[in-house]
């Protein structure tokens, strides 16, 4: 594949800031994870663009698919902590939406 | 033709993620992030990432997106019928155009910082076919980054305590 | 010689997925033959020689019966969810060797449609997507019965997909490759199959097998006595089908990669230089008799309870996996390997 590394570079920003979109204009708790599920996979198309931009057939860069793995790792842990409070949030409120733990006292 | 795919691949996984925002009910973020990770895992395919093509399909689309269909699911059966709708009244016209613009901007600025740092780029003419070998990435992983490697473990045990208690219910003590 | 000519690989992947196809089909019938001699009938024998043909007949039935979409159903999730669940299993048998290389005159072909180094990630990667169409099937069909089978059956393929991995993991470190074809290769005398230095590995692979395919005795999904007839409830006509040959792909598949993990694949015993026509009977065996034990198993044993089941793979399973894995890994670092 001839594509420049750039536009990798390109779509990992497009997406990120639809990921910040979602995540500002959603009041659904769960989609609101979804979206920085998306953020973080952005992050993970940098990291491997640049491990692409810098490795040569002689000598692999492989710290950008490492650090995916740690990414990867990170947000499955942030997709069950974050999912389990959803549930929580819905035992207590009946509702998923963000603004229905708006209270102290709960 | 590999190029052709790569752009349409980018196209499906902005699309993706404009579904994620825009789709009436959770299930259909779900299908459409879905959408977006398997484009997402096609690029890595063709990028030259093979391993992390098949780690992308199997940890986000078999395990975290399952995750999450499975407590809507489980939402749904919680409230009145199967087709409890769990998604959100729309924001004032105001805060969305802030958010939008929030978004085009922080998207902007990722645009400019690439278009104008001149990268750092060390491979001349063209980018290997295969990137991440197995054995180098278990090399890395083990030998210069098992500090991080290990402080993951502990943070995946913490997790699923931390998931245990939060989802656990309570029916002897007080509250629920 | 090596020449990946076009028509080479459209060969392979028609026959390869011809194979599949009517294995699937050919395990509709041998579950109804099957079970019939279990109970001392005679099964389907009007259709052709022997009931053969019954397939092709019950095939023609589904095209024709009239299609149902129950009301208040997704339309479209309704209609995706079957082929999101048969895709995948079919998708699979492409990394795996059904036999060595086969030397045609001049070309070499080895058997596999693709030969991809990091095959056993691909297969888990897809295998574990046909979970997909079991929940949207649920979750669409708007019907409790059919969001309780299908719950009921993600739970259970995700608690077994573990011990499934985890069980696989043992064997790929033991060989060192993530390559099924070199994994099949490494087996070629009687003495070099895993299942020797694996036991363990083998019989919670192939138990795990029963409970990933929602298969008795772990077919709480389709538990008829409780749930009619689980995720698939609503489903009629060729969409029904669909779901039965995706689970009879899958347990295609997956005996296919239990003979290849931890039989040798297209090894036969005592003759290692066997022609390849010999090896692909040998695959073809040993595949075979991991699906007649699914039939087995089925007119064997009584169907477990679902809480049992969670028990059994979280707190049995699991810790045994795991624990092999971890022997494993021992005798590699310090054994003599």
């Amino acid at each position: 594949m001839n594509v420049p590394s750039e536009h990798l570079f390109f779509l990992s920003a497009g997406l990120f800031s639809l990921g910040v979109l979602g995540f500002l204009v959603r009041r659904n708790v769960i989609v609101t994870l979804m979206c920085v599920e998306l953020m973080l996979n952005a992050a993970n198309l940098a990291f491997l663009a640049a491990s692409r931009m810098h490795s040569t057939p002689e000598a692999l860069d492989v710290q950008g698919p490492v650090f995916s793995i740690f990414v990867i790792t990170v947000a499955a842990a942030e997709a069950a902590v974050g999912l389990a409070l959803v549930i929580a949030l819905y035992r207590l409120k009946q509702s998923v939406e963000s603004d229905s733990a708006s209270e102290m006292k709960g | 033709m590999s190029e052709l795919l790569f752009y349409a691949m980018a196209v499906i996984a902005l699309l993706g993620g404009l579904g994620v925002i825009f789709s009436k009910s959770p299930m259909g973020s779900v299908l459409s992030l879905l959408g977006s990770f398997f484009a997402l895992a096609v690029i890595y395919l063709l990028a030259g990432f093979h391993f992390m093509a098949a780690v992308q399909i199997l940890v986000y689309a078999g395990a975290i997106m399952v995750l999450f269909l499975f407590v809507i699911m489980l939402l749904n059966l919680g409230g009145m019928g199967t087709r409890f709708e769990l998604s959100a009244a729309p924001l004032t016209r105001a805060r969305s155009q802030i958010a939008a613009a929030v978004a085009a901007g922080v998207g902007l600025a990722g645009l400019i910082a690439v278009q104008r740092a001149s990268l750092p780029r060390i491979a001349q003419g063209g980018a290997p076919e295969r990137i991440d070998d197995i054995n180098q990435i278990a090399i890395a992983l083990f030998g210069r980054y098992s500090l991080p490697f290990q402080a993951v473990s502990v943070l995946l045990l913490t997790t699923m305590v931390a998931v245990l208690v939060l989802a656990k219910r309570r029916t002897r003590e007080s509250g629920q | 010689m090596e020449v990946p000519l076009p028509l080479i690989w459209l060969v392979k992947i028609v026959v390869i997925f011809g194979g599949l196809v009517s294995t699937a089909a050919l395990m509709s019938l041998a579950e109804r033959k099957v079970s019939a001699w279990m109970q001392y009938r005679i099964g389907p024998n009007r259709v052709g020689p022997f009931g053969l043909l019954q397939p092709l007949a019950d095939g023609v039935k589904f095209i024709f019966k009239e299609e149902l979409i129950p009301a208040g159903a997704n339309k479209f999730m309704f209609r995706l969810a079957p082929a999101l669940s048969a895709a995948p299993a079919m998708l699979t048998m492409a990394v795996i060797p059904i036999g060595g290389t086969v030397v045609l005159g001049e070309y070499s072909i080895p058997l596999s449609i693709a030969d991809v180094d990091i095959g056993v990630l691909f297969l888990l990667a897809f295998s574990g997507l046909s979970i997909y169409g079991v929940i949207l099937g649920g979750w669409a069909s708007n019907s409790k019965y059919s969001l309780l089978g299908g719950l009921r059956a993600s739970a259970q393929m995700i608690s077994y997909e573990l011990t499934l991995i985890l069980t696989i993991l043992a064997v790929v470190a033991l060989e060192g490759t993530l390559n099924l074809r070199t994994i099949s290769e490494n087996q070629q005398h009687v003495g070099e199959w895993n299942i020797w230095t694996q036991p363990l590995a083998f019989v919670l692979f192939t138990i795990t097998m029963f409970a990933e395919t929602n298969r008795h005795p772990f077919d709480f999904a389709e538990c008829e006595p409780e749930l009619v007839g689980g995720f698939h409830t609503e489903y009629s006509a060729m969409r029904f089908a669909l779901y039965f040959l995706g689970e009879y792909c899958a347990m295609t598949v997956l005996s296919c990669l239990n003979a290849t993990l931890f039989l040798g694949g297209p090894s036969v015993p005592f003759w290692p230089e066997a022609p390849w026509f010999v090896g692909i009977a040998a695959f073809c065996l040993k595949a075979g008799f991991f699906l007649f034990l699914f039939l087995w198993v089925r007119w064997s044993l009584p169907r477990m309870r679902f809480d049992q089941l969670m028990r059994l793979g979280w707190k049995v399973f699991l810790p045994l996996a795991l624990a092999n894995l971890l022997i494993t890994g021992g005798f590699i670092a310090f054994g003599a390997h």
